[in-house]
């Protein structure tokens, strides 16, 4: 069963186009990371998956039900939808417990969770008076709540300190393995890399992928890059490599052989062969981000004029 | 049941606390004080056109007279309320709990249903409390400035209750007029702007051009139910048409929070 399904959902403001026409299907189980530049989308799709937003077009399904009908899976679904929103003048412990109530959930269900997120001790505190990565653990509280079978996530590391967010990413991985969804939507491209089987790239409201991580990142370039130890050998090094019909281009000190990473020994035997000493020797592949940046543009000025432009198209 | 809990959980907190129960049996004490003390000196309203005046001794001593604060405090006390549920409805949007509520929750009817339902009791306790201020003030303050009270036996309990029953019924309404404007605003501080801003302004200037249209305004009719239904507009009348206020706020509320996308 498809833990998240959609078929040709569309959605507008006025004249513009946020979602346009995207079809993925994200599988019951695992990781799905959900990205995009800003502005691309992302937040409208899932506010439309959970029913708080409607589609101009198109259908979908969340855990088999249409999200024309959240109130069929809204019980089974917990979500922490961009920033954590609480009542600054209640403790964590009672803003936990008010939703407890909405959802019909017992108050130890609120203990359970204070404790898996790490809040236990701090529960009686005003949330106001919470640092953003308490806030932020609140939220993921506050969605774990259900016990959901499917946890839709924005940015859940967000003011976390480095061992919070290994700590979460360490729960997040452990709640999808008991065959529970787990969606994030992050723009930190490493952060997901880490802990994602599927992905859902958008851009502009168009789906540009949706498959496994390893599906995108054998599209990832690999190369090896070389620096002899004496500079005067630079010239001798790329005769041998070009030798060998490999391409390859002078960085500074640096040569980059465009070949795969798995032939960085190669590389080196023939450099040596040629009596060429290496002082340095890196195979490197792609990261999702260049993957990412690659498909999507280069950086948000860059994209923002290039959505400028395209609603200019539109208009005229 | 579970809206109603839920939200319950969540205005039983000091800012509601002291922002409406505080403040509004504070003002019930302040007007009481002030309208016992300013009786004999202060002038009466004018019989006829604009103008404002303090009650008199005479009406004071008068057959239910231990309850002639109340048509003061209504006002203060209405723009209170007004303003408390308009920041429970426009809170959840400028913090963004309105998503993690609907997302939890999509029966938006029943959710909006169990947040009317919960200010409502809230309220409900706020107008028992200041009533019962202007009630137990009143004989002491009256001894005071040496009123007599022997006419207020007379109908004792009916002039109680039905004082009772206008005052929080038309503090009801002003709740729910502050609902509305929030759910159509989303903003606290339009809301209670706007709701301010016409009942005292707006109505204010319409009742200099149309006195007569006043009384038929929701900020006119309000005051009118409370101060016992007047000669130009009769008790049951007032409560008509502040029933139908109340019920097109409810109405207007419900139909704009069910059809609207939530992008908070």
């Amino acid at each position: 069963m498809s833990a998240l399904s959609v078929e040709g959902l569309t959605r507008r403001f006025g004249d513009l186009v946020a979602v346009k026409d995207v079809t993925f299907d994200v599988p019951a189980g695992g990781v799905v990371g959900f990205v995009g530049p800003n502005g691309s989308g992302k937040s409208t799709t899932i506010r439309m998956l959970l029913g708080l937003i409607k589609p101009s077009g198109g259908t979908g399904t969340v855990l088999g039900e249409p999200i024309e009908h959240p109130e069929r899976f809204a019980d089974r679904v917990g979500a922490l939808i961009e920033s954590p929103a609480f009542v600054g003048g209640l403790t964590g412990r009672d803003n936990l417990r008010s939703l407890a109530a909405l959802r019909g959930l017992p108050r130890a269900r609120v203990d359970e969770v204070l404790a898996i997120v790490g809040l236990a001790g701090r529960e009686n505190d005003k949330a106001s008076t919470y640092s953003l990565g308490m806030k932020q653990r609140l939220g993921l509280a506050a969605a774990l709540l259900p016990d959901p079978e499917l946890l839709v996530l924005d940015e859940p590391t967000n003011g976390l300190d480095p061992a919070g967010i290994v700590e979460i990413r360490e729960l997040l991985r452990s709640w999808a393995s008991g065959g529970r969804t787990v969606v994030v939507s992050s723009h930190l491209l490493g952060e997901i890399q880490a802990i994602v089987d599927n992905l859902v790239v958008i851009r502009f409201g168009e789906l540009m992928y949706a498959g496994s991580l390893e599906g995108l990142m054998a599209e990832a370039a690999e190369r090896v890059v070389a620096a002899p130890e004496a500079a005067a050998d630079m010239p001798r090094l790329v005769e041998v490599v070009e030798a060998q019909g490999w391409t390859c281009e002078v960085s500074g000190d640096e040569l980059i052989i465009h070949v795969p990473a798995q032939q960085s020994a190669e590389v080196g035997r023939v450099a040596g062969g040629a009596g060429v000493t290496l002082r340095m020797l890196n195979p490197e592949a792609d990261t999702l981000e260049t993957v990412f940046l690659r498909m999507t543009g280069t950086s948000d000025a860059e994209l923002s004029e290039q959505r400028r432009a395209q609603r200019q198209g539109q208009g005229s | 049941m579970r809206p109603f809990r839920s939200e319950f959980i969540r205005i039983w907190r000091p800012a509601f606390f002291y922002g409406g129960y505080g403040v509004m049996a504070g003002f019930a004490a302040l007007v009481s004080v002030f309208i016992y003390t300013a009786a004999k000196t202060a002038p009466a309203a004018p019989a006829a056109g604009q103008g404002f005046g303090f009650a008199t001794v005479a009406q004071i001593a008068s057959p239910g007279g231990f309850l002639t604060a109340l048509s003061t405090v209504s006002g203060p006390a209405g723009v209170v309320l007004l303003a408390l549920w308009a920041m429970a409805v426009a809170t959840d949007y400028s913090t963004g709990l309105i998503r993690i509520l609907v997302q939890a929750y999509p029966h938006r009817m029943k959710l909006l249903g169990g947040k009317i339902a919960a200010l409502g009791a809230f309220s409900l306790i706020a107008t028992t409390i200041t009533f019962l201020i202007v009630v137990f003030l009143a004989r002491p303050l009256a001894r005071l400035e040496g009123i007599k009270v022997e006419a207020w036996r007379t109908d004792f309990a009916s002039h109680f209750l039905k004082g009772y029953f206008d005052f929080t019924l038309a503090l009801m309404v002003w709740g729910l007029i502050g609902l509305m404007l929030a759910v159509l605003t989303r903003s606290a501080a339009l809301a209670i702007g706007i709701g301010i801003g016409y009942l005292l302004v707006v109505e204010s200037l319409i009742a200099i051009v149309a006195p007569d249209a006043k009384k038929y305004l929701p900020g006119g009719t309000l005051t009118n139910l409370v101060s016992g239904g007047t000669p130009g507009l009769s008790w049951g009348a007032s409560i008509g048409l502040v029933v139908l206020y109340g019920i097109i706020a409810i109405v207007v509320s419900l139909v704009v929070f069910r059809a609207r996308d939530i992008v908070a």
